[in-house]
């Protein structure tokens, strides 16, 4: 299973490439961010990150819950197997029962176990 | 009840024109076989190919096994390692049987028939759902490593469903014994398991002119084959390898390939050229029918079945080969080792070229050597492979699993 957590939301940067002037017009850029948008954009964020862990956390339990029914149904597939198999050799006696006359058939259902 | 009283026998193989060795072993097998038994046939082969088989035996398709199973005293499966066996994989889970396992060794039948068997079957045999290992599996399975797959055959609901298992070797007898013994369903008395020989009649190998004139290959040549699928693992380019290093001595000899060279094992005449034999190297193709590939077998000198790596199976052109009176080499591995040392050559099992290479010279320069194993060879076949002597094994086997089930306590 992946333990690793996935990543938080974050806000955005406001990058510039323009030459000489880019960290100025990088800062005008995140001051009318943070006079406009910054608060309520936080708010969102944690909120969106709670709401992600959550569901992380509930995949997560659906995951390990999927493993163990993997597991449970190899068991029950290996129960199917010896099930197939006693169903088989009984399916073989029963025929085989069948075929006997009758009076040898009462005496060989009843002997008891060796 | 007394031996005597014929069992009904459901029997489900593929048969041709399904293009597998098992198609033919069990056409082969079959009319040997009723005679002790009322056989009705499985088979996903439509219309059988085998007039012979059509006519005389009743053929439903695999899953009408679910409807009439009640109809038959005991189910006798023919499995192998090829998505052929898609149903007889899906029947056998719930109406288990006597399994003769052609190979102790089901990956690529398994993957091929389904992705989704191949996980079940693995899982099962894990016992837990490992997917890491899976993913390692399935590799292995894209790059055929068969070394890789061997500790995990893939035979353990088998091996816990089946009421008895028939093979043909001991080296797979074993296989399957330690399966048996990791399975958490052990019962000692069940399944039962016994080695049979494979069927194989001692052949009319026929005029070896005639057969060459036939083929278009020179009288006077000393002719080196491989038979059968040519698959990398029989070696196809260490036996050319090996032929190479005979020119100087035999410039008349030749390499002759009776078969379907398949995708995974590359050019051979690609390598033959590099190797200076462009001339020197005839590849027949898919050679059909069966009397065909005889007659361009017994054109043969010496035929070459070489192996690297087993899964535990016999190999039908070996036998065949055997049964023309050729000589064969082999490696002494798995079930070839099995095979008497005075109707065979073999060389060892990491043994390369150079002592390839000193075989291959020995019985180009010995025809009386050519003449003994090809003597022993069919010997051999006479003895072990009699169709109607394994037809009684069967037969000895079927009703033995029957009578123990049947007449046990509940």
């Amino acid at each position: 299973m992946d333990t690793q957590r996935l990543p938080l939301l974050r806000e955005y940067d406001f990058p510039s490439s323009v030459p000489l002037v880019g960290p100025l017009i990088r800062l005008v850029r995140r001051f009318l961010y943070g006079l406009t948008a910054k608060w309520a954009m936080w708010f969102l964020i944690q909120q969106q990150n709670q709401i992600n862990r959550t569901i992380e956390d509930w995949l997560r339990a659906q995951e390990d819950r999927l493993r163990a029914q993997e597991a449970w149904l190899v068991d029950l597939d290996r129960d199917m197997t010896i099930l197939a198999r006693t169903v088989a050799e009984r399916e073989i006696r029963q025929r085989y029962l069948a075929r006997m006359p009758e009076s040898s058939r009462s005496v060989n259902q009843i002997q008891p176990d060796a | 009840m007394l031996m005597t009283d014929r069992l009904s026998i459901a029997c489900i193989s593929p048969l041709n024109p399904l293009r597998s060795g098992i198609s033919d072993y069990t056409e082969l097998l079959l009319p040997f076989l009723s005679e002790f038994f009322d056989l009705t046939l499985y088979s996903d082969c439509g219309v059988p190919a085998n007039p012979l088989i059509a006519e005389r035996f009743p053929v439903y398709p695999v899953l009408d096994l679910y409807k009439y199973h009640s109809l038959h005293d005991l189910r006798l499966y023919q499995i192998g390692n090829s998505p052929h066996h898609r149903n007889a994989f899906t029947v056998l889970r719930t109406l288990p049987g006597v399994v003769v396992l052609h190979e102790p060794f089901l990956h690529h039948g398994f993957y091929y028939s389904s992705p989704l068997y191949y996980r079940r079957e693995l899982f099962y045999e894990l016992g837990t759902p490992d997917w890491a290992r899976l993913r390692d599996m399935e590799q292995a399975l894209v790059n055929d490593d068969r070394q890789a797959l061997m500790d995990v055959p893939l035979i353990g609901r088998i091996v816990d469903s089946s009421l008895g298992i028939l093979v043909h070797s001991q080296t797979a007898r074993r296989i399957v014994e330690v399966c048996r013994a990791q399975s958490a369903f052990c019962r000692p008395d069940l399944p039962k398991i016994m080695v049979v020989s494979q069927p194989m009649p001692v052949l009319d190998s026929g005029e070896m002119p005639e057969h060459r004139a036939r083929l278009g290959l020179p009288q006077d040549a000393l002719i080196f084959g491989m038979a059968g699928f040519i698959h990398p693992v029989k070696e196809p380019y260490l036996a050319l390898q090996a032929f190479a290093r005979l020119q100087s001595d035999f410039p008349q000899a030749l390499f002759l390939f009776v078969g379907e060279v398949l995708q995974e094992t590359g050019d051979l005449l690609v390598f033959a050229r590099e190797l200076g034999l462009a001339d020197k190297v005839i590849i027949l193709g898919r050679v059909e029918p069966l009397e065909r590939l005889h007659q361009a077998m017994s054109a043969c000198d010496v035929v070459l079945n070489l192996r690297r790596t087993t899964i535990g199976e016999t190999s039908a052109i070996a036998l065949r080969a055997m049964a023309l009176g050729k000589p064969i080499i082999v490696r002494n591995i798995g079930w070839f080792s099995e095979l008497p040392d005075e109707a065979c050559v073999k060389i060892g099992p990491e043994d390369g070229v150079e002592e390839l290479a000193a075989v291959m010279r020995a019985l180009a320069s010995s025809p009386d050597m050519r003449f003994r194993l090809g003597q022993e060879a069919r010997r051999y076949i006479e003895r072990e492979c009699d169709p109607y002597r394994v037809a009684r094994q069967y037969a000895g086997f079927l009703w033995d699993v029957y009578l123990s089930i049947a007449q046990s306590r509940v």
